[in-house]
């Protein structure tokens, strides 16, 4: 039923990626997005306007790539990302914490982690509200990069419960 | 309810907004419509395999090396609706999908392997579900009785009540 798909495509390609402790880490790179991919990220942008974005849908990458591999690459399993928690010291902030530039934000469903974020800064909105993170998000694997507050997210991630985590001692 | 619905820009969405294949395959399985396209393809089972194969067929056209495939979506979708399909044709798609390591569909092969995993999780728990016997010589001192006959299930019942 496959066949076709096993003779055109190309074989997946990963890189050397490591965490701090020098465990390899799965990956590989996607493709660049087709003319109706980018059509249909523009379709979800049109739904969030208050993101501001920063690229263009693209390959290669995705958010944990983003965040973790320098935008080199995409990973996708789940073992994969407890094996860079825990290898590259990160440590989930407490509650009565700040949370600051830098720190990852992974939107999380029944153990599976669906979307993971870098904070860029700490916005206010109105005067007397609490200051709130917005971050930068890479959508899947071939969606673009937009910067939102870390509540305005798709639907499918918006019952998930928010987790942040931090390298800092 | 057909195929065709799988194209749709909300499934997409899903698959392209969510970073892991664990998380797409969660997130699908929920869908009603997934759900809906399951029991029609179940309702119909003399033309699914036509209707797949056809469907298939017609998305690969696109497939452009180096370039992403378009209907991956789709085709995770499409690996959800025949996670528990009692029908050649489903596991001859999870098989070939699952295996299939080209840089221009990185999610779906990724999702058919959790969807061929669950759906062989399934068969092994159904198989031996469905010879479990009651004891026949319940006590040494009573009478040789078989107190219940064991209930007879198909495995077309066990698929229908997955689905």
């Amino acid at each position: 039923m496959l066949e076709m798909a096993r003779l055109v495509g190309t074989p997946r390609k990963g890189i050397i990626l490591q965490t701090r402790a020098g465990r390899n880490v799965e990956n590989s790179q996607s493709c660049e997005p087709d003319v109706l991919t980018r059509e249909r990220y523009d379709l979800l942008r049109r739904k969030y306007y208050s993101w501001i974005n920063r690229k263009p849908a693209c390959g290669v990458y995705n958010c944990f790539g983003l965040v973790w591999a320098s935008r080199r690459t995409a990973i996708y399993d789940e073992s994969e990302l407890s094996k860079i928690l825990t290898d590259d010291g990160y440590r989930r902030l407490a509650t009565e914490e700040q949370i600051q530039h830098g720190d990852v934000i992974l939107y999380r469903l029944d153990g599976n982690t669906l979307h993971a974020a870098m904070a860029l800064e700490l916005r206010q909105l109105q005067l007397e509200s609490s200051k709130m993170p917005w971050v930068l998000s890479k959508w899947g694997n071939v969606f673009g990069e937009d910067i939102h507050h870390f509540l305005d997210v798709p639907d499918d991630i918006r019952e998930c419960s928010i987790e942040i985590w931090t390298d800092r001692p | 309810m057909t195929l065709t619905e799988l194209d749709s820009d909300e499934i997409a969405q899903t698959v392209f907004t969510l970073a892991t294949p664990n998380a797409i395959y969660a997130i699908l399985r929920a869908r009603s419509d997934i759900a809906a396209i399951r029991r029609h393809l179940f309702d119909n089972a003399g033309e699914a395999r036509r209707a797949i194969e056809e469907y298939v067929r017609e998305r690969l056209i696109d497939l452009k090396p180096k370039t992403y495939f378009p209907h991956e979506p789709a085709f995770c979708a499409l690996a959800v609706v025949l996670e528990t399909l009692p029908m050649p044709a489903a596991e001859d798609f999870l098989s070939e999908l699952s295996v299939l390591k080209i840089a221009e569909m990185p999610i779906s092969p990724r999702v058919a392997a959790l969807c061929l995993q669950r759906r062989r999780e399934i068969l092994i728990s159904n198989t031996v579900a469905e010879f479990k016997v009651g004891p026949i010589q319940p006590d040494a001192s009573s009478p040789r009785c078989i107190d219940r006959l064991p209930m007879v299930t198909t495995r077309t019942d066990i698929f229908k009540a997955a689905a």
